[in-house]
């Protein structure tokens, strides 16, 4: 083994409201220390929600990250139509099912092209590839600007869902607006396309550790909004209102953000996690990515989250049309439209008494749940929520502690970008509910 | 008539940093041509650019660190600014607002932009503006219709 010492410490997000810094100090060709560490303002969302109603949880919610507004929203609605013992219609679930496919593919394209892309093409940032692959991140933004037009059409805006709520939606799309999404997304087949190619050009680090993953399951369709929990470690499904018998938080000295773990002292959620447990309730247009990228199933190697998220991009787009067309025939029921506050006389129809909802999701970062405890008149007690990122932190901890007595023969410079690489494999979300304009003047 | 973007940025749940949503909640109590549009709301990063290209100029109102006296307001311009050169975006939820404008800028699509900052007081999780702040707000709508006047 070399002798070598080595520090590394990047501070690499200096916001004024939280930061991670990447640690790793090597003495004498072993490793003292190396962590993610997380040093983030507490967010006391879950005491916002307090004597909050369920009727008005989720637009809170959704506040907790821009990037996966919509995912929040649909935990937080679920957990409040399960605590309040109500039933979604079938179009309800179809619309938030279309509303969180845009989310997924927004979230995922924006990771996998502008912060992965970079890395791989040996590019310090997505800025030098305006000169080089122009044509490319033009498309992209063009797909960014599609989405969000999209999530316009269905939710009333972009970011912070307006018209999704507990019993349906305040508005429902017109048959010209479903006509002109599924136009958007047919031009969206040909661009994913170019991306999947660039994909197939990109060389991802070969490292490898297995873990347990854990994602939502459902037998009848690749899980997204419903499922139930399971993991590669145990052969049994839970259900998400027993979360807590695979969800384990913890907290760790370098970390305000709770860690989680299961069985081992790690786990992971997200795109890589979902693809290894339900590769086979893809859609053929998802299976086909997988093979023209070389994907097998199990993968378990981290860096393979980007072209997980990049095959969940095809089955998005797809199912998304597939629900499309499927609207489009049978015709949108105006009559469920809901108003924003429950009529006194839809009451009935809500059965509220003391006790808890949850609401499991599969947002772009894994595994989301929100668990709401209300009274009998629908105000929320108390709540929890389980952030995907969160759990994933023990596991960037273990595969960072994995890889960087396999790589110490390269320089600082390259196990600092792998480390960084890593890091931005699972696309953290840190801190994203304050936009606070942080700026230096020029001298 | 030139068309303006006014573009209220922040969180309402962070205190001070929801001042630019208030602001923009008490300039739609007014009346505006049309060719003024007002868009508020936590707005991410890269959403704003789809904007761009149909506003010559762009408002952007948004509470900023500048280490002044809380309720200090400056305005400027996005030359007087050190740009961004994406070297601390480890996440998706790193581009924000000066990545999104040097990224516009990069792309030949930055409109005029000025930038109405306020340094904020508190901006831990509560609803309200602090009395610094929201004293300030009459001020800010000033200096925006002013801005909009000069254009026409």
């Amino acid at each position: 083994m070399s002798q070598k010492n080595l520090n590394i410490n990047v501070e690499y997000l200096t916001r004024v409201e939280g930061h991670g810094n990447i640690v790793i100090n090597v003495k004498e060709g072993r490793l003292q220390k190396c962590e993610l560490q997380i040093i983030e303002a507490p967010r006391f969302f879950e005491a916002m929600l307090r004597n909050r109603s369920i009727f008005e949880a989720q637009h809170i919610t959704s506040r907790i990250c821009g990037i996966c507004s919509t995912g929040h929203c649909m935990a937080s609605i679920k957990a409040s139509e399960d605590a309040a013992g109500f039933t979604p219609t079938q179009q309800t679930v179809l619309l938030r099912k279309l509303l969180l496919h845009y989310e997924t593919m927004d979230s995922h394209l924006l990771h996998a092209a502008f912060l992965v892309a970079p890395d791989a093409l040996g590019a310090p940032s997505v800025l030098p590839l305006l000169s080089t692959h122009k044509a490319l991140v033009l498309m992209v933004l063009g797909m960014k600007k599609d989405y969000s037009d999209l999530c316009d059409m269905l939710a009333g805006r972009h970011t912070h869902p307006i018209t999704v709520c507990p019993r349906g939606f305040t508005k429902l799309p017109t048959k010209k607006e479903l006509q002109k999404t599924k136009d958007i997304l047919i031009q969206h087949k040909a661009k994913l396309e170019k991306i999947v190619d660039l994909f197939t050009t990109l060389k991802l680090p070969s490292f490898e550790r297995e873990t347990e993953y854990v994602a939502l399951t459902h037998p009848d369709e690749y899980a997204f909004l419903d499922g139930e929990i399971t993991t590669t470690d145990i052969n049994s499904l839970v259900h998400p209102h027993d979360y807590k018998e695979v969800i384990h938080e913890f907290h760790v000295p370098h970390s305000t953000s709770k860690h989680s773990k299961n069985k081992r002292d790690s786990y992971m959620v997200g795109a890589l996690a979902r693809v290894n447990i339900n590769f086979d309730k893809l859609n053929k247009q998802a299976k086909a990515v997988a093979t023209a990228l070389n994907f097998r199933t199990p993968s378990y190697n981290p860096f393979m989250n980007t072209v997980a998220q990049v095959i969940e991009c095809a089955y998005c787009l797809y199912d998304a049309l597939a629900i499309v067309d499927h609207l489009l025939k049978v015709g949108i029921n105006y009559d469920e439209v809901v108003s924003s506050w429950p009529k006194v006389d839809e009451w009935p129809a809500f059965k509220c008494k003391a006790r808890k909802g949850v609401g499991a999701v599969e947002v772009p970062r894994g595994t989301l749940i929100h668990e709401y405890t209300i009274n009998d008149r629908g105000i929320i007690k108390n709540a929890n929520c389980c952030i995907p990122t969160n759990q994933n932190l023990a596991n960037i901890d273990l595969d960072m502690k994995k890889m960087i007595p396999e790589i110490l023969d390269k320089s600082k410079k390259e196990i600092t970008l792998l480390a960084e690489m890593l890091v931005r494999a699972y696309d953290p979300c840190i801190s994203c509910s304050c936009h606070l304009l942080n700026v230096e003047f020029m001298e | 008539m030139e068309r303006i973007l006014v573009i209220g940025v922040g969180s309402v749940l962070r205190g001070d940093d929801g001042v630019g949503v208030r602001v923009i909640e008490e300039l739609q109590k007014k009346k505006f041509s049309p060719k003024i549009k007002l868009l508020s709301g936590d707005i991410s990063g890269l959403d704003l650019l789809k904007y761009f290209p149909e506003f010559p100029k762009v408002v952007i109102i948004d509470a900023v660190d500048m280490k002044l006296k809380p309720g200090d307001v400056k305005t400027f311009n996005f030359e007087q600014i050190k740009k961004s050169d994406f070297s601390d975006v480890v996440s998706t939820h790193g581009i924000k607002l000066l990545e999104t404008l040097t990224l516009a800028e990069k792309l030949k699509i930055l409109p005029e932009v000025t930038v109405i900052g306020i340094q904020p007081k508190n901006i831990a999780f509560n609803l309200d503006l602090t009395v610094e702040i929201k004293n300030k707000i009459p001020y800010i709508v000033k200096k925006i219709k002013k801005v909009i006047n000069e254009n026409n």
